[in-house]
């Protein structure tokens, strides 16, 4: 049952008028049947707590899945370059002339299995998907970041995952002086490197494609969020239906 | 504490309504549904009695919802407070447990050579299996390395000074690569900072630097507690190595170890809440800050606001 909301002026229990929102203010309004006094339909301080941990609960959902997606997004746009390299580290190849070798016919030199042209067109729309995807995030997900910061500290990003493992080498080499347990450095080369850098920011020139996307997604939250908001209601009715 | 006036329902005023939605009475929880709406005539307040136990309720106040409600909240302040002093222990024993792995680590090299020298010792007995007794084949067979058991009775032989000197001294006879363990201590201690700085987001941050101490004292103790017991013979006829090593070292690593683990503790309490007000403005649309906004409010900062266009 609703909860008991009292009329200041005549006293009548308003707890069953259904509140109305004001055309000027937007505020649930009640007007008393008896004295027509017109009364703000209060939230009792136990229903503001309980919707504002749903606020926080929502708030921290968000920031969360953002985080989460943006970690997957980096780790499989890092992997994806790492798959190639190791694709053209087989072939014994440059990673730049893998998409000529795959798609445009095969040399004497290299013998490639029957299927690589599809294995090699799935692995391409993969990374396409993966770079709409990451248009989406930047765009709708980090919108607030406004677009030229948002690529720029994501391709940032990219290029310091790609180089950890040589970044890491001074200060492993620094800590091994001091322990005098020299270590040898068995990273990439500076070629190899350049390479992965290469293929990672040219492959993020893709992600302006997810940016309607993005747009859109943005655009259909709303009659998403109001369809839900109706369907829900029916439902209740519907089991309200059931009960009685 | 004043007694309320006892009167029947609807006695002490006019009558201008009736209760239809849920209010429960604030003294003994009876639901005031169905009870009159009266104007009291000392105020012309709108009241309503508790048939039950003749309770006035004041009508402009929030009805109450019921008992439970002070239920739950006591019962969330108890496991919030029981979450607490979980986490209490667990910084206290990530950053004893780390210090005391590290300090085992740094005692590796003293290992090495007190084994080195009881293996010296075992292969010039004349009669091994004599002296060593049923442990005698075991230890014969064991390695020069830090993992090593040693004999009891030799041990209680020799100078322990002596053997580090033999090592060129305390500098000398500590295993330096037992740092590259070293960041993480300082980074488990920083998150466990930060951490405490949030979840005690309405205590002012000096106050947490100063309640950061009792984890690290109770580190402290668990460390003590470790190098009082290290070169306790637990087996009897034989003692590792590595404890023996560990109880003359440890004393003078793990006072440093701890004491740098409180400051990266610090260090996370003090960085904490920018760090994570940092976060959320990162990672959350304007729109959605105000369900955050307590990060900011609870240290009397103006949240942030949508930038005007």
């Amino acid at each position: 049952m609703a909860i008991s909301h009292i009329c200041m002026s005549c006293g009548l229990d308003l707890a069953r008028l259904h509140p109305r929102p004001d055309p000027h203010y937007g505020l649930p309004i009640v007007v008393c049947p008896r004295c027509a006094t017109a009364v703000v339909r209060r939230a009792h301080p136990l229903v503001v707590r309980w919707r504002e941990a749903r606020r926080l609960r929502g708030a921290m959902r968000a920031m969360g899945l953002r985080a989460a997606v943006g970690a997957a997004l980096m780790a499989a746009s890092v992997g994806m370059v790492f798959l190639v390299e190791a694709g053209a580290k087989d072939l014994g190849v440059s990673a730049f002339e893998l998409p000529r070798l795959i798609f445009l016919g095969r040399d004497g030199a290299h013998r490639l299995p029957e299927e690589a042209p599809v294995m090699g067109g799935v692995l391409l729309g993969l990374w396409v998907l993966l770079q709409i995807g990451v248009g989406v995030l930047l765009s709708a997900g980090l919108r607030h970041w406004g677009r030229a910061i948002a690529w720029g500290v994501w391709a940032g990003l990219l290029v310091l995952m790609l180089s950890l493992v040589p970044a890491s080498y001074p200060v492993r080499a620094a800590m091994g002086l001091a322990l005098d347990d020299p270590i040898v450095y068995d990273g990439p080369a500076w070629g190899l490197w350049a390479e992965r850098v290469t293929i990672g920011l040219g492959a993020l020139l893709v992600s302006p494609a997810g940016i309607p996307v993005g747009a859109g997604l943005r655009l259909a939250r709303e009659p998403l969020r109001r369809w839900k908001f109706r369907f829900s209601r029916r439902m209740l009715r519907r089991a309200r239906g059931h009960d009685r | 504490m004043t007694e309320p006036e006892r009167t029947a329902p609807g006695a002490d005023g006019v009558r201008v309504s009736t209760v239809v939605g849920d209010r429960l009475c604030i003294r003994c929880g009876f639901n005031l549904h169905g009870q009159s709406v009266v104007r009291e005539p000392h105020y012309s307040l709108l009241i309503a009695r508790c048939p039950e136990c003749g309770m006035a309720a004041a009508l402009q106040e929030y009805p109450l919802l019921g008992r439970w409600a002070g239920r739950w909240a006591a019962v969330l302040a108890g496991l919030w407070l029981l979450v607490l002093t979980a986490f209490l222990f667990a910084t206290a024993g990530v950053v004893g447990g780390m210090s005391i792995g590290i300090a085992g680590d740094f005692a590796r090299d003293l290992a090495t050579h007190i084994s080195f020298r009881h293996n010296e010792w075992v292969r010039s007995l004349p009669d091994a299996d004599t002296t060593l007794g049923q442990n005698a084949q075991w230890i014969k067979d064991q390695p020069d390395n830090w993992t090593s058991w040693v004999a009891t009775t030799w041990w209680t032989e020799q100078d322990p000074g002596a053997l580090q000197r033999e090592l060129g001294g305390v500098a000398t006879a500590l295993d330096w690569t037992a740092l590259w363990m070293y960041p993480w201590l300082a980074l488990l201690a920083t998150i466990a900072g930060a951490v405490w700085s949030v979840v005690l987001l309405g205590v002012p941050t000096r106050r947490v630097i100063a309640l950061a101490i009792i984890p690290v004292l109770l580190a402290g103790a668990g460390a003590a507690a470790s190098v009082l017991t290290a070169d306790q013979p637990w087996l009897g006829s034989v003692e590792s190595a590595h404890s023996l090593a560990e109880a003359r070292l440890s004393p003078l690593v793990l006072p440093p170890l701890i004491v740098s683990a409180l400051l990266w503790l610090w260090l996370g309490v003090w960085l904490g809440r920018p760090v994570v007000r940092g976060m959320v403005r990162t990672l959350l649309p304007p729109r959605m800050l105000g369900a955050m906004a307590f990060l900011w409010t609870a240290e009397g900062r103006e949240p942030p606001r949508p930038a005007r266009r």
